[in-house]
């Protein structure tokens, strides 16, 4: 809700974070900590909510062709990069012709899709030309991954563009300096927005520094004493300080739910996991209120599918087919699958102490059905590799992320992030269908089928969906967060 | 042992001793010394207060941590872990490393140059980066600990040894035995190892301490022990997320090295100064 | 001398040669590859795209090959570029290696310059009130983890009380000594020295803890020395006696074991950086190991194995010119 207060242009302010972004030049990252900054830095083509639609951005308009397999994009015009040169169709296809270089080795251009090349075909209209319909064009796009960097600026850094970032967006870099940060100023000649913001003109915020705190009481400690006005970003804000907070002086808490899923694989190639009612009986026997009462202090709500319940496309219906906690449920399953003497299993987990924690919370609730659950914690790279080596019996996961064509990477066999290993050729098929259906009526149906099969087969442990957090100082106003847990500086002012 | 004498003798000594003691205790029987099982989340229990305090139980002398469990249990089964690496850890290094510096100072030449070499590289490179990357070889869990924290101080007994078995190696008497055929490693036994054992002993007993708070620091930066296995060390990486809610989740297990590390610097200081004054410039 | 410091130089360098080596073969023991890790939240790749980043980056030559062209453009000044940075690892490595070697060697000030002192106080008069404080300090100095006393210093300190800053660092202290002394301003110097405090102190207190002591029983022993008790006995007053004779003894085993506390040093300013937010390459190389960055994990530890060797030539130095019995030869 807009504050009642007016908006004042000026002031500086420092945003602390928990970790370093690595680099920002948008093609060479894929971390989220680096996209948190390069989004202030950057305009994106088009911009994406989480009910799906889309938003002009640096395009004003597009239209879908040739079976939905090119998309012309009209652009914005007179627009310049913050050195100087203009904006324009040329400079979106150096940007993408870049992206899909090997020379870039971006861990990113997968998000371009089947993307055959780019056409300029003036010097603001821009066609798109894929192999396949690409449902999901619109995640990558809204990315600051993907967005327009300037050719100019490209070609006088070469490999150190990722510390002399140039973009076109409403702040610019200033300097990076790992004592003091990574500071921003404003873009003056930036004075439009994409719709999506409520701040329909240029920014008000005179500047903004991020800077890095590792250790989660200096951070708190510093928002406390007033050295940093801001703490976002993933993980940034314990969830469990929440409620302290809230009750600090001078200090605000903003919330909202995250979009996104915290779950487990179950690995259905390791016995006796393959058995379905043993699944079924994991899911019945972890208390999923007890996690979210204990590790996250409550903010957060049970998960009952894989696709988010933020999604346009969530499934209501797997509410009833899902798994309450039942602990005699869960031991007469396994009985059943002659199960009762118990088994080991392991469980991989991302090496963060939140998720350790819920990692212990599973593995008592299981203790209690006498599954004996040996946890091992690593590092989320090393997860990565190891998932598809198919070791683990249950593996901690979780996602944030646009579009629930995310599904496909997740499930659809030999995929790279689906480590249930399911042999289902009925489930592979919808998941194929679901990506190149554009009908919203057509793919809400797959997606249901989707979610109910997911459910039924219990191939996951689904655990919770969180909270994404901000806190700051009083005066800091107008501060809200994204699909993917962001603020923008577009946003903000300074009260005072 | 004329020692033990001393040692009843000595208020300091014996303080010490009787801590040490203690703890030992505890770590062998903790399993049955624990009210409650260390590992059992109880929601209503979380952050609950000590037993002296407004909404503690009795039961539940320390209160709850942050997952609803007893702190008191699980400071009791941490001894085990965290003495259990101490001594491990001090054990190895102390033996392998007594017995490398033993063979460097007596051969000479070059088996010494090699391993003084190793001691070499492995002052020159930072130990917890050494941790670290021990752990991501080895896998998070109790023996890549034990490997790291090995490694790191196995080079103090080999340079003190060495050092013993260098000044020997003139003495008149071992080359007059050597000169009628007795073998090296006897002699080593024979002289070296009782001359430099007093030293050692000191040494390992301010080691032990160390392992035990560097084992906090390892858990600290996120390598150690997995759960539900608590030690000390993971409990004050835990606990100093919630200092506001629960100072004794930090404070029990701060405590408990605390003690144990009182008792150790006690005994080892008593053993400094009834063996040799000279020890003092260690 | 001179003679000594080449030799001690190609020590150094042989030294430094072989921790590379041994670094280069256990980074290469760590299972999981950068290209992995990169790969992490990026739901979309395929095996075959890794494996072409793998190439691209330049993962896929034979270990031989590429620990030779490592040492051949290191001694051209190239470390490579970092792979999650994807910039010069030198350039990376450099930017934080001040701000580690600024706390380091203000831990070790304080490690000689609060501990000695102490030491020579509690052994005047053994047994007294000093000496037992003295003592319940140097036991509790050692007895708590240096992170955990860092958060409390932060909690209570810059939080509760307010009379520090709670993490960071200002300009770089050689800047700020500068500028003090050149426009005479203490402030200067004050703004930046206060950002170096409690960082100095969490991770000096163990080693100034164990300093103490060992100054005390060196003291100690000193003055109970034949010579002492002669100068005592000829009437000497005890003031002179103990700065003449008594101290300067006292001090030498102190600034002995210094130079291996370096390495110590080096290795606590890893965890105490992480508390503080100091921008050293403690935390840079953490997550380097974690993020499998070869070259930064490779940059890191040359920097420091040469600060260290460095700081230990140094000091082997300045032992050398001070002790008369190694000035003189041995007789």
């Amino acid at each position: 809700m807009p504050s009642a207060q007016a908006q004042t242009a000026g002031g500086k302010i420092n945003i602390a974070r928990g970790q370093e972004s690595d680099t920002l030049d948008p093609q060479k990252t894929a971390l989220l900590v680096a996209h948190e900054i390069t989004w202030q830095i950057y305009d994106s083509l088009i911009y994406l909510d989480e009910s799906g639609t889309v938003y002009p951005g640096l395009a004003l308009s597009w239209a879908f062709s040739n079976d939905n397999k090119t998309v012309t994009f009209k652009l914005r015009p007179n627009v310049k990069f913050h050195d100087g040169t203009l904006f324009n169709a040329d400079a979106v296809s150096f940007t993408v012709a870049r992206h899909l270089s090997k020379a870039t080795a971006s861990p990113t251009s997968w998000m371009l899709g089947p993307i055959d090349h780019v056409e300029v075909i003036d010097d603001l209209t821009v066609a798109y030309h894929y192999k396949d319909p690409f449902v999901a064009l619109w995640v990558g796009l809204s990315y600051s991954y993907c967005a327009p960097i300037s050719p100019a600026a490209v070609k006088k850094y070469g490999d150190q563009f990722g510390r002399n970032p140039v973009g076109t967006g409403p702040f610019k870099f200033v300097k990076w300096e790992p004592d003091h940060g990574i500071t921003l100023a404003r873009n003056d000649e930036h004075t439009w927005a994409t719709p999506m913001y409520s701040n329909k003109g240029a920014a008000y915020l005179e500047g903004a520094t991020y800077v890095v705190i590792p250790e989660d009481a200096t951070r708190l400690a510093a928002l406390q004493s007033g050295a940093v006005d801001v703490i976002s970003g993933t993980d940034s804000v314990p969830i469990d300080k929440i409620a302290q907070l809230k009750h600090m002086q001078g200090i605000k808490v903003y919330t909202r739910p995250a979009v996104g899923v915290y779950y487990s694989y179950i690995n259905t190639k390791i016995k006796p996991l393959d058995d379905v009612r043993v699944r079924k009986a994991i899911n019945y026997a972890v208390d999923k209120q007890k996690i979210i009462a204990l590790v996250l202090d409550g903010n957060g709500k049970p998960a009952h599918s894989p696709v988010g319940s933020a999604f346009g496309y969530y499934n209501p219906a797997c509410e009833k087919i899902g798994y309450d906690h039942d602990p005699a449920k869960a031991k007469a399953l396994l009985k059943e699958a002659g199960q009762e003497n118990g088994f080991t299993v392991d469980y991989f987990v991302i090496d963060s102490p939140v998720y350790r924690r819920v990692a212990e919370v599973v593995q008592q609730d299981l203790a209690v059905v006498n599954v004996q659950v040996k946890i091992q914690a690593y590092p989320v790279g090393e997860l990565f590799s190891l998932g598809p080596q198919g070791k683990a019996g249950l593996l901690f996961f979780y996602y944030t992320y646009s579009d629930p064509d995310l599904v496909y990477a997740l499930l659809k066999s030999g995929q790279g992030i689906s480590w249930s290993f399911q042999n289902d050729p009925e489930l592979d098929s919808l998941l194929d269908q679901q990506r190149v259906e554009f009908d919203h009526d057509k793919r809400r149906a797959l997606l249901n089928q989707i979610q109910e099969r997911v459910v039924d087969e219990a191939l996951w442990l689904l655990l919770y969906e969180g909270v994404y957090v901000a806190a700051m100082r009083d005066a800091v106003q107008g501060l809200k967060l994204d699909t993917v847990g962001f603020h923008h500086l577009q946003e903000l002012w300074v009260q005072g | 042992m004329q020692l033990l004498r001393v040692l009843t003798s000595s208020p300091k000594g014996l303080s010490g001793a009787a801590i040490f003691v203690i703890m030992l205790l505890t770590a062998l029987f903790a399993p049955w010394l624990a009210p409650h099982d260390p590992a059992a989340q109880i929601v209503a229990h979380r952050f609950m207060p000590p037993a002296w305090a407004h909404g503690g139980e009795w039961s539940y002398v320390l209160g709850g941590d942050n997952l609803g469990r007893d702190i008191f249990s699980r400071v009791v089964v941490g001894a085990r872990a965290s003495l259990a690496i101490g001594f491990l850890v001090v054990a190895t290094s102390m033996i392998g490393g007594s017995l490398l510096g033993a063979v460097a100072g007596y051969f000479g030449g070059a088996i010494d140059a090699f391993i003084m070499r190793a001691v070499d590289f492995q002052l020159a490179f930072p130990f917890i980066l050494l941790a670290i990357v021990c752990m991501a070889v080895l896998g998070p869990g109790f023996w890549s600990s034990f490997a790291a924290l090995a490694i790191a101080i196995w080079v103090n007994y080999a340079r003190l040894v060495r050092g013993e078995a260098l000044k020997l190696r003139e003495l008149a008497y071992v080359q007059a035995a050597r000169s009628i055929g007795v073998s090296g490693p006897r002699i080593v036994l024979d002289h070296v190892i009782p001359n430099v054992l007093p030293m050692i002993l000191v040494m390992a007993t301010l080691d032990i301490a160390w392992v035990i708070i560097f084992e906090a620091a390892l858990s600290f930066l996120g390598l150690g022990v997995q759960p539900p296995t608590p030690s000390w060390g993971v409990m004050i990486s835990e606990g100093r997320n919630y200092l506001y809610e629960s100072h004794w989740m930090t404070l029990g297990p701060g405590l408990a090295i605390l003690l144990t590390s009182v008792g150790i610097n006690l005994l080892g200081d008593f053993l400094r100064d009834t063996y040799d004054p000279r020890l003092a410039h260690l | 001398m001179l003679v000594y410091i080449v030799m001690r130089l190609a020590h150094a360098l042989a030294v430094l040669l072989g921790v590379i080596f041994v670094v280069s073969v256990l980074v290469k023991l760590i299972p999981g590859d950068p290209v992995d890790i990169m790969s992490a939240g990026n739901p979309g790749i395929t095996p075959a795209q890794k494996q072409e980043l793998r190439e691209q980056l330049g993962l896929t030559r034979p270990l031989l090959e590429q620990f030779t062209s490592y040492v051949g453009r290191a001694l051209h000044g190239d470390l490579g570029q970092s792979i999650r940075f994807r910039t010069s690892a030198l350039s990376i490595v450099l930017e934080r290696l001040p701000a580690t070697c600024e706390l380091t060697l203000t831990a070790m000030i304080l490690a000689v310059a609060i501990a000695v002192p102490l030491g020579v106080v509690t052994a005047l008069r053994p047994g007294g009130i000093i000496d037992y404080a003295g003592s319940i300090f140097g036991i509790l100095g050692v007895s708590i983890p240096s992170f955990l006393l860092g958060i409390l210093l932060v909690l209570f300190v810059s939080v509760d009380l307010g009379l520090l800053p709670v993490a960071g660092r200002g300009e770089a202290l050689t800047t700020a000594i500068t500028q003090a002394i050149m426009t005479g301003n203490a402030a200067v110097f004050w703004k930046s020295f206060r950002f170096l405090i409690l960082p100095a102190i969490a991770l000096a207190t163990s080693v100034i803890a164990w300093n103490a002591r060992l100054t005390r029983s060196a003291m100690l022993e000193a003055l109970r020395q034949d010579y002492v008790r002669f100068a005592t006995a000829k009437g000497l007053p005890r003031s002179a006696v103990i700065v003449r004779h008594a101290l300067r003894n006292a001090i030498i085993p102190a600034i002995t074991i210094i130079g291996l506390q370096v390495g110590y040093l080096l290795s606590g300013s890893f965890v105490i950086e992480n508390v503080f937010a100091w921008p050293g390459v403690g935390r840079l190389a953490v997550q380097a190991v974690l993020w499998r960055d070869y070259p930064v994990i490779q940059a890191v530890v040359m920097a420091t194995a040469i600060t260290f060797l460095a700081i230990n030539l140094l000091l082997d130095i300045v032992y050398r010119l001070v002790d008369p019995r190694i000035r003189y030869g041995r007789s």
